[in-house]
């Protein structure tokens, strides 16, 4: 029963992780878009208050600039505990190259190409240029130290198997060996003496068999007979 | 981590980034324009 709500929850979990995650991306999706639009207008825009507004925001993007920033960051949140009860790898780190770069892409794309027509801007492309460093920059940092992580961690499983395999020699060595002496049950030993020799009947027998020959009662023939007889049926 | 995980894990993400991806689209789509 526990067992069966354990699985549940980590598949509760899964979802949860599925969900989260999903919802990051879509804020980093809803960002970019945002900031699309409102650089396509001239990269500022105002919405409500009590000022005079030199230029609105598209309908809906503060909304969903807000919408996005504070979502993705309790996301961000949830998605950083569904990854620890799952035990999935951690790419949440992933999530701050990916917002920088995108939105670097935005500054470059728009500073090469202001909506206004006007050459280049650059004040738009070294936004761009710092927002790649930083997006880039930990990527490029983390790289080397995600490819020593993974030797570190096939060097210490292979340190683990030797440890534990001179340990099991070692336990093997110390314990002396198992005898189960109630298995094994007793049997007095019985003394075997191999036959030596024929029977002392069969002795006196082919003496009795002998003196016969050599009294001329017995042919030759017929002392070879009953003697092969006698040690026939002897040793049958 | 056995390969049957890393795989599961990887669908995972792969599943969510994609979706992600949709919804965010669909969602700025809808209310933005």
């Amino acid at each position: 029963m526990s067992r069966g709500r354990s699985s549940l929850s980590v598949t509760i979990w899964h979802i949860v992780l599925l969900i989260s995650f999903g919802g990051i991306v879509a804020a980093l999706t809803i960002l970019f878009r945002a900031m699309r639009s409102v650089m396509a207008i001239g990269g500022t825009c105002a919405s409500g208050g009590p000022y005079q507004i030199a230029v609105s925001c598209p309908d809906g993007v503060p909304v969903l600039l807000n919408g996005a920033i504070w979502g993705g960051v309790i996301l961000l949140f949830v998605a950083l505990v569904a990854t620890s009860r799952t035990g999935a790898p951690n790419i949440i780190w992933l999530l701050w190259p990916a917002l920088f770069i995108s939105l670097g892409y935005n500054f470059i794309d728009f500073g090469m190409n202001p909506p206004d027509g006007s050459g280049t801007e650059s004040g738009w492309i070294s936004c761009g240029v710092v927002f790649l460093i930083m997006g880039g920059g930990p990527l490029l940092f983390m790289i080397p130290l995600i490819r020593d992580g993974r030797k570190n961690r096939k060097r210490g499983a292979e340190l683990a198997e030797r440890a534990l395999t001179a340990t099991t020699r070692l336990r093997n060595a110390m314990t002396p060996p198992n005898v189960n002496v109630t298995a094994v049950p007793f049997r007095p030993e019985t003394p075997r003496v191999a036959p030596q020799g024929p029977p002392p009947t069969i002795v006196a027998d082919l003496e009795r068999l002998a003196a016969l020959h050599h009294a001329g009662a017995l042919s030759a023939s017929e002392y070879d007979a009953a003697k092969r007889m006698l040690l026939t049926g002897a040793l049958s | 981590m056995s390969s049957n995980q890393k795989i599961k894990f990887t669908v995972l993400y792969l599943v969510a980034i994609v979706a992600g991806v949709i919804a965010g689209t669909n969602i700025f789509d809808a209310i933005a324009f």
